[in-house]
């Protein structure tokens, strides 16, 4: 599947620039809103393609909403497309992160902040298991993928293991099994 | 010649800042306290929590931050633009050329391993959330209506997040 709708310049901008200003709590949080925002409303990409990008982004080093929001662009309008994606991604916590480091305040402490984090976490939780829900055909293939997909989770989540280690293993791994493969 | 510094520092913050968010901020603190005693363990704790309470990427938020500490306006330009620089790099040529090729040979059995790991990832992302929704009533309500709106409704994830937050600011919770 190619690109079913054409994107400008300015939505790629006006897109990532609306998700980093409301991606709280890590980044892996911002993969959803990506997701709805290209995938389901504008259908720039299609659901397989947004996959592979997110695969392939998270094994870089540095922010995954960077990384991703770069990979997007690239793929929609090739190098300015990405550089647009850059300057939408990085401008909201530039700005917000200037405003409070120049006041000084302690904007961090403030109850309303804690207050409005405490209201959204929850709804956050259910968007990133409705994402899961969404992206199920990507993986459920096969009874291995499934074991591969529990097994990582159980490292990350309650191991602790840094997820690099997991995503290294599984690209070598499945690199190593590809090789072996086509050799026979 | 502090900014070339600081260029270099984030730079190399960039580099090695694999696995996402708080690998980051471990990297950060080595650097930024230990190497170039730039800021202080206080300072940084602050500005960690700072960053976890304000949207964007953590990385990139203590980054802002710390340039402008060390270098006012002009260092926390560069220091925000270093430490993306190295991933976007990768992630524009690398990414795209392993993209383009994602379905020929090696390289989709490559992704074939990588699919399961990042539904993976997500659910851990999930998961850190798990407590809290488990814990406490009103957030349990929250999570449940949202999984209502989000399955039935196909409510805009964002406008569902940012109404949750005010229902957070309304209830003082």
């Amino acid at each position: 599947m190619g690109v079913n709708v054409k994107s400008s310049l300015l939505e790629i901008f006006l897109v990532t620039l609306k998700i980093g200003g409301f991606t709280f709590g890590g980044g892996w949080a911002m993969v959803p809103l990506m997701r709805n925002e290209l995938v389901s409303k504008r259908g720039w990409l299609s659901e397989e393609e947004f996959m592979d990008i997110v695969c392939i982004a998270q094994g870089f080093p540095g922010p995954i909403m960077v990384n991703l929001s770069v990979m997007c662009g690239n793929r929609l309008l090739g190098l300015k497309g990405a550089l647009v994606a850059l300057l939408g991604s990085v401008l909201p916590s530039l700005v917000v992160i200037l405003l409070i480091a120049s006041a000084l305040t302690k904007f961090g402490e403030s109850s309303y902040i804690k207050s409005f984090l405490n209201g959204m976490k929850p709804a956050l939780f259910s968007v990133l298991i409705y994402a899961i829900y969404r992206m199920r055909k990507t993986v459920t293939g096969s009874g291995l993928a499934i074991a591969l997909a529990l097994i990582a989770f159980l490292f990350v989540s309650l191991l602790k293991v840094n997820p690099f280690f997991i995503i290294a293993i599984a690209a070598l791994s499945g690199t190593g099994y590809g090789l072996v493969k086509m050799r026979k | 010649m502090n900014l070339f510094k600081l260029f270099f520092s984030f730079l190399s913050i960039g580099v090695v800042s694999f696995g996402g968010g708080y690998s980051i901020l471990k990297v950060m603190m080595h650097e930024l306290i230990d190497v170039r005693g730039w800021i202080s363990l206080e300072e940084f704790l602050d500005i960690s929590a700072i960053s976890q309470s304000t949207p964007g990427p953590i990385g990139l938020n203590a980054a802002t931050f710390v340039g402008y500490k060390v270098g006012g306006l002009w260092g926390s330009l560069i220091a925000t633009f270093s430490v993306v620089l190295a991933p976007f790099l990768l992630s524009y040529f690398v990414g795209s050329y392993i993209f383009k090729r994602r379905n020929e040979g090696v390289l989709s059995y490559m992704l074939i391993g990588l699919r399961p790991i990042t539904v993976a990832l997500i659910a851990g992302a999930a998961f850190t959330f798990a407590p809290l929704v488990l814990k406490t009533p009103v957030q349990a309500v929250i999570a449940i209506l949202s999984f209502l709106l989000l399955f039935v409704f196909k409510v805009d994830p964002i406008i569902l997040l940012i109404s949750c937050g005010l229902l957070g600011l309304l209830l003082k919770l």
